[in-house]
């Protein structure tokens, strides 16, 4: 009886840090990169134009990293389109990242949902990988500075869309 | 003369062990095996097929070639991705607790494993 308390009481906290360990979303911890120089990229966009982040300085960026197959990001693309038009006189430049997915799957999901945020493409992913996507959607919110200042794991709403872009242009961007 | 044996063909293989240098794919293996992917749930870049695993080992491939240390990769993806993304946790902070717990629990067996003889050999000689 008191040989199987112990082994119960070694073995249940051992499955108990098991299962924590293994349920735990890594999207939820917080990013080492906020507070940090976004990393710079310069990526082609699905209509052939460069961007350079880098030359975006000076303006709030908010970079979206997405996909076609991502059934979230279909919502959140309803969400990102509207916002390109309501901040599209405060200055506030809005980008999708295509993370892990086609040219054409995106051109396909443009013609049928709608235009939002200038397209970029990452075909080695290496764009992803040094903001540390680990799924879509992710959603970075650069400063000014080019620091990021916010990162969402998972679907924006529009009051925490609208509450981030406001701490970006300190309530200037309210339309 | 029996230990002597053993120890000279132990020498011998470590000396081999570290006369041989480590192929750049197996190093790219190696440092690939202690980073986590970031898409699956608890494996290594080296081991997943995920698009992303296969981009990151690619990464490490690369600046293999660059001439990178093991540290300054390892690096390059904690930097990003925290240090979560290591499947060694760094013998430091909290997770000291990971890397001394598992010492104690065997010290703690064995101290218990030494008890439990010694009691047993204790009943049998007073029995005998």
């Amino acid at each position: 009886m008191k040989k199987g308390l112990i082994f119960l009481a070694i073995l249940l906290p051992s499955l108990g840090v098991l299962y924590f360990g293994m349920t735990r979303d890594p999207r939820l911890l917080p990013s080492t990169l906020v507070g940090r120089p976004a990393p710079d990229f310069q990526l082609t966009s699905l209509d052939g134009k460069t961007t350079r982040l880098h030359d975006l300085k000076g303006r709030p960026v908010i970079v979206n990293f997405w996909a076609t197959w991502c059934n979230t990001c279909l919502a959140e693309h309803q969400l990102m389109r509207q916002s390109v038009e309501r901040y599209a006189s405060s200055g506030v430049l809005f980008y999708s990242v295509l993370y892990s997915d086609t040219p054409a799957n995106a051109k396909n999901f443009v013609s049928r949902y709608g235009d939002a945020a200038p397209i970029l493409l990452d075909p080695d992913l290496h764009t992803s990988i040094d903001y540390g996507v680990s799924g879509v959607p992710e959603t970075f919110f650069v400063d000014r500075e080019g620091m990021i200042r916010y990162k969402q794991a998972g679907m924006m709403t529009p009051s925490l869309l609208a509450e981030q872009i406001d701490l970006l242009t300190e309530g200037g961007a309210r339309p | 003369m029996r230990y002597f044996f053993l120890y000279a063909i132990t020498g011998l293989a470590l000396l081999s062990c570290a006369g041989q240098s480590e192929s750049p794919d197996a190093r790219a293996v190696r440092l690939g095996r202690q980073v986590r992917c970031p898409v699956c749930r608890g494996v290594s870049i080296a081991e997943s097929p995920s698009a992303l695993a296969q981009e990151m080992m690619g990464l490490v491939r690369g600046k293999i070639a660059e001439g990178r240390s093991d540290a300054e990769i390892l690096n390059f993806f904690e930097e990003r991705y925290g240090q979560w993304a290591l499947l060694k946790p760094r013998a430091e902070g909290m997770n000291l607790v990971v890397w001394i717990l598992p010492v104690l629990m065997v010290i703690g067996g064995a101290v218990v494993i030494i008890i439990r003889t010694g009691r047993s050999r204790g009943v049998k000689e007073e029995r005998s």
